[in-house]
């Protein structure tokens, strides 16, 4: 047996028995079924078109690059476990903190140099193990930027970074304080 | 109403949630740099070191001439040492207080560094004695000659000097 139900009304007499939301679930019940009638059955039973709008949307991704240090602090010391007798020069090295980068743009490099124009001693570095791109060879750093890494276009990754300081007995003692800067660059 | 108002401030919370969320890195992914601290400290060090085993050095000849015994020279040993610091010198002694056969020492200064050779050093006590002076923020070496002596009317016997060389400040 078809029993035709009213879209509203009948349904809505059972307000009643779900208590004091029964009234507000009854409205929505009413405009649930009232959007299917005029969103859905046009497009299918009457293929009747009453108006049309278009939205556009432009996706846009600007050049992104990400580039993060993981210590921001290094503190290097050559003391006498790093001397030999009768040598000259004494070195030490430093391979506890790694550089990661995102980028989405081609053709970058990444560079580095330091804030320190005239320094005692010699700080080098290396980028150990990348997981994308080109390591360049050990560079001295110094206030004019050099590659430390190339080739890293639209990837991401991460490197070791290898500090190696390098102090001779004839310079004496002291303390060079660098700040050392990483840049995405164009390549 | 109450409902309504309700979902808005719900939204309002998660708005502000993403927000607070998202912002800093979306902030931070537009960073080109990153920098980091990296500070070199040099330490005052000084390292001495010996090349050479343990000697032995026998008196077993006589000089006819001189109805003594020879010396017994031995030059084999090399001494290196390494000092960043200012105005240091090297000093050498031995471990017995007053040794019964003469054991001379001697800085044969031809190698590097900085550093001035002292004349020929007789290690009579157990205090120590200059060898080098004006060692300097370098790195240098020289030969050891050591000369034992011994006269007749000492007899025969052994000696087992512990030799200790110490850079000091000087």
């Amino acid at each position: 047996m078809l029993k035709i139900v009213p879209l509203s009304g009948t349904l809505c007499d059972g307000s009643s028995v779900r208590g004091s939301k029964g009234t507000e679930d009854c409205r929505n019940y009413s405009i649930t079924v009232f959007a299917l009638l005029f969103g859905i059955l046009p497009s299918f039973g009457f293929g009747q078109t009453y108006g049309s709008a278009t939205n556009r949307i432009t996706v846009k991704v600007q050049a992104i690059t990400v580039l993060q240090i993981s210590a921001g602090i290094i503190n290097l010391s050559i003391t006498g476990s790093n001397a030999i007798a009768g040598q000259d020069q004494m070195m030490t090295t430093d391979q506890t903190s790694t550089l990661a980068w995102g980028t989405n743009s081609s053709t970058k490099k990444i560079t580095v140099n330091t804030s320190l124009a005239t320094p005692k001693f010699t700080l080098q570095l290396v980028a150990l193990n990348p997981t994308v791109g080109t390591a360049a060879s050990q560079v001295t750093l110094s206030t004019t930027a050099a590659d430390l890494l190339t080739n890293i276009g639209r990837s991401s990754g991460t490197c070791g970074l290898l500090y190696t300081a390098i102090a001779l007995a004839s310079q004496g003692t002291g303390t060079d304080a660098h700040t050392i800067t990483f840049t995405v660059a164009t390549q | 109403m109450k409902r309504i108002l309700k979902n808005i401030t719900l939204d309002i919370v998660i708005v502000i949630a993403l927000h607070g969320a998202f912002l800093p890195q979306h902030a931070y992914s537009q960073q080109a740099t990153s920098t980091q601290v990296v500070t070199l400290r040099v330490m005052e060090l000084n390292k001495i070191d010996l090349v050479g085993g343990p000697l032995t050095l026998q008196v077993n000849s006589i000089n006819d001439d001189a109805g003594e015994p020879n010396p017994a020279i031995d030059a084999s040993t090399k001494l290196l040492w390494t000092s960043n610091g200012d105005a240091r010198k090297i000093a050498v002694g031995t471990d017995i207080a007053s040794p019964r056969f003469i054991l001379k020492i001697e800085a044969e200064k031809s190698g590097s560094g900085t550093g001035v050779a002292e004349p020929e050093v007789t290690l009579s006590d157990n205090s120590p004695h200059d060898l080098i002076l004006g060692v300097q923020r370098s790195a240098g070496s020289c030969k050891l000659k050591f000369t034992a002596m011994a006269s007749v009317e000492e007899g025969v016997g052994s000696e087992s000097h512990l030799i200790t060389y110490t850079i000091t400040g000087g």
